[in-house]
């Protein structure tokens, strides 16, 4: 029998707190797809996915609606690219990059991820074929995200794809100025990218994985703000200990959730199930929102004095309490700060309480990175460069994945506004102290060794 | 092996279950189930007994309303002939609850729902709450519903019979509610 609480405490996170899943994503491997020629790869492509792919959403849908918790996203993932295309030149990968857009359109799922190469030691022809062809695959394209993973805690930063992506996220906003540079929304450059993540911009199977996964994604910063919100009128000088042990009992529920459901549909799609990614993962909707949790802990908005330290605890808490709960844990695993996907952070940058150098400082705590950063159109490619080779330094020093998913908006300056639209949201463009400096280094390429892994300290 | 069922209600007071179980003793009864629950003021409860000895359920009944009546409470008993179906149907646990102001023919409109699509309610409570200002009701109730009917069904006549009465509900599969909080 169940005890009145459990019942009611379940509804209420549903209900007023934004419980879902944030994302079921169905990974398919496309390597045996590989041929020489581009119409038969990309028709087997096309079979594959749409195959395998059919009965996604809807087994999503039932097994969401049978546990009464949504399931708010149904996406897949596919090998990288480069690799399963790497026979073909830059135009090849274009249309394959429209058969992965026209099979995911087909079966309905919103994303479709792994449009992407692995280069952190350094880039085959299909790397550079398919890196020179994401600014038209991104602007030609609804549903299709990038990643190209340039640096390792093992291997170093490869500086001349750095560089490389720098120019391709300066191309990227060029070919979608009409849309605010909406395709750098879907490029994300990477350091120690997991082969398992199911979020998007970064989802994609690696080479590593079975040939089809189901990966989970679950989220819930609203139901971690209400319960510190619900200790702290409990009890008002909780301390930080205890808070964390909240932020850790929730993550534990929230984690079960996408457990009991990413195993629900493998079995209901006869696939194997993966992984759960622990992400705090916000909307741009009031009550789901990470930044909210900052102020719930006391203080004035993310970004002031002490927001690493909590970003610190938040994120740690999160792991500590998912794995408890998962048997297989995977992906990000962590808190997410996506600007412009979070009402809270957006309007942080607004009000002057958090600029890009704390957001760059914060990432070394947390799970991905600078993340959905909106930036003036006049940003160089090499600043932008640099920047992602900073972002990338922190990932490969601390052994932990880091990304850049920035957005040099075409035509707009600091301070104006841009709109993505739909879970993509909508911020302020930050300002980037000391553009068009950072060329020198940037254009000297090689590679940024790859650190000791003693004498950590 | 005869067995009976036996309910007791009455006000609650401390001892009834030791009064009730010494007479069983005192007849060689043994109790295989039972449970018991206090609502507001009142003590309701019900037992499984076996009763090797095959006492008339009579005399058994008379002795204990006999030490009960003092207590102001009574005691029903009858024999258990129930046998566990051969052609058992298969369920799968669900949690409906629905909440709204509380109003005479609710419970009775939802439960006629349930029983309409053949699940067996297995447990309901209803808690009266006013989290809003005004009284509401909670109701809580574990449902076996049987394989071929659909939960989607399901929750279409009981969402219905709960608009009807300006109710909200919810129809979840039992495990999630596991899940979140058990270890």
């Amino acid at each position: 029998m169940l005890n009145d609480r459990e019942v009611l405490s379940t509804l209420s996170m549903i209900k007023n707190e934004n419980l879902d899943v944030r994302t079921v994503t169905l990974g398919i491997s496309l390597l045996d797809c590989a041929s020489h020629d581009l119409s038969r790869f990309i028709d087997t492509v096309y079979k594959r996915i749409t195959v395998l792919a059919k009965d996604l959403v809807t087994v999503c849908d039932e097994v969401g609606d049978r546990f009464g918790i949504p399931v708010v996203n149904k996406r897949i993932s596919v090998s990288p690219i480069a690799v399963a295309a790497a026979p073909f030149g830059s135009r090849g990968m274009v249309e394959v990059a429209k058969t992965l857009d026209q099979a995911a359109s087909d079966v309905k799922v919103d994303f479709i991820g792994g449009f992407g190469a692995l280069v952190e030691k350094g880039m085959a022809k299909g790397d550079l074929a398919l890196i020179d062809a994401i600014p038209e695959a991104l602007d030609v394209t609804q549903r299709l995200c990038s990643s190209v993973n340039v640096a390792t805690t093992r291997a170093g930063i490869n500086m001349d794809a750095v560089a490389l992506m720098g120019r391709t996220i300066k191309a990227t906003a060029e070919r979608t100025r009409d849309r605010d540079g909406l395709g750098c929304a879907k490029l994300v450059v990477f350091a120690n990218i997991p082969e398992d993540v199911p979020f998007m911009a970064g989802a994609y199977l690696g080479v590593g994985e079975a040939s089809s996964v189901i990966n989970v994604g679950v989220s819930g910063p609203g139901v971690v703000k209400k319960a510190l919100d619900r200790a702290l009128l409990d009890n008002p000088g909780a301390h930080l200990g205890e808070l964390s042990e909240v932020i850790k009992r929730t993550a534990f529920k929230v984690t079960r959730v996408g457990e009991i459901i990413g195993r629900e549909v493998a079995r209901l799609l006869g696939v194997e199930f993966g992984i759960v990614d622990l992400s705090l993962a916000p909307t741009p909707h009031v009550g789901d929102s990470v930044g909210e949790i900052f102020q719930s802990l006391g203080l004035g908005a993310i970004g002031v004095p002490g927001s690493t330290a909590a970003l610190a605890m938040i994120n740690d808490a999160v792991k500590k309490g998912g794995a408890f709960a998962s048997s297989r844990v995977g992906g990000l695993s962590g808190a997410f700060i996506p600007v412009s996907e979070d009402l809270n952070i957006a309007a942080a940058v607004s009000g002057g309480q958090l600029c890009l150098e704390k957001l760059e400082a914060m990432t070394a705590v947390c799970s991905v990175g600078l993340d959905m950063v909106a930036l003036p159109g006049e940003t160089t490619a090499e600043t932008l460069s640099g920047i992602i080779a900073d972002e990338m330094a922190i990932g490969m020093i601390n052994k932990k994945t880091t990304a850049a998913r920035l957005i040099p908006v075409p035509g707009k300056k600091a301070g104006d506004k841009v709109f993505f639209g739909g879970l993509l949201g909508e911020a302020e463009i930050m300002s980037v102290r000391s553009n068009g400096v950072s060329g020198g280094f940037v254009s000297r390429g090689g590679s940024i060794p790859a650190p000791l892994q003693a004498l950590i300290n | 092996m005869t067995k009976f069922v036996l309910s007791v209600i009455g006000q609650d007071k401390p001892g009834i279950l030791a009064k009730i179980s010494s007479i069983l003793f005192r007849y060689g009864c043994n109790i295989e189930d039972v449970s018991q629950t206090i609502l507001q003021t009142e003590f309701a409860s019900i037992f499984i007994v076996t009763n090797p000895k095959a006492h008339p359920l009579q005399e058994i009944g008379q002795a204990l309303n006999q030490a009960l009546g003092s207590l102001q409470l009574s005691a029903h008993l009858r024999p258990m002939t129930a046998q566990a179906s051969p052609t058992a149907v298969t369920t799968q646990p669900f949690v409906i609850t629905t909440r709204g102001v509380d109003k005479p023919g609710t419970i009775a409109a939802v439960t006629t729902a349930i029983a309409s699509l053949e699940c067996n309610v297995t447990n309901f409570r209803a808690i009266i709450t006013q989290e809003s200002g005004v009284d509401e009701m909670i109701m809580i109730f574990e449902v076996d519903v049987p394989m071929g009917v659909e939960h989607r069904r399901l929750r279409q006549i009981v969402g219905g019979a709960c608009v009807a009465h300006g109710l909200d509900s919810s129809v979840q599969h039992r495990d999630i509610f596991e899940t979140l909080h058990r270890i």
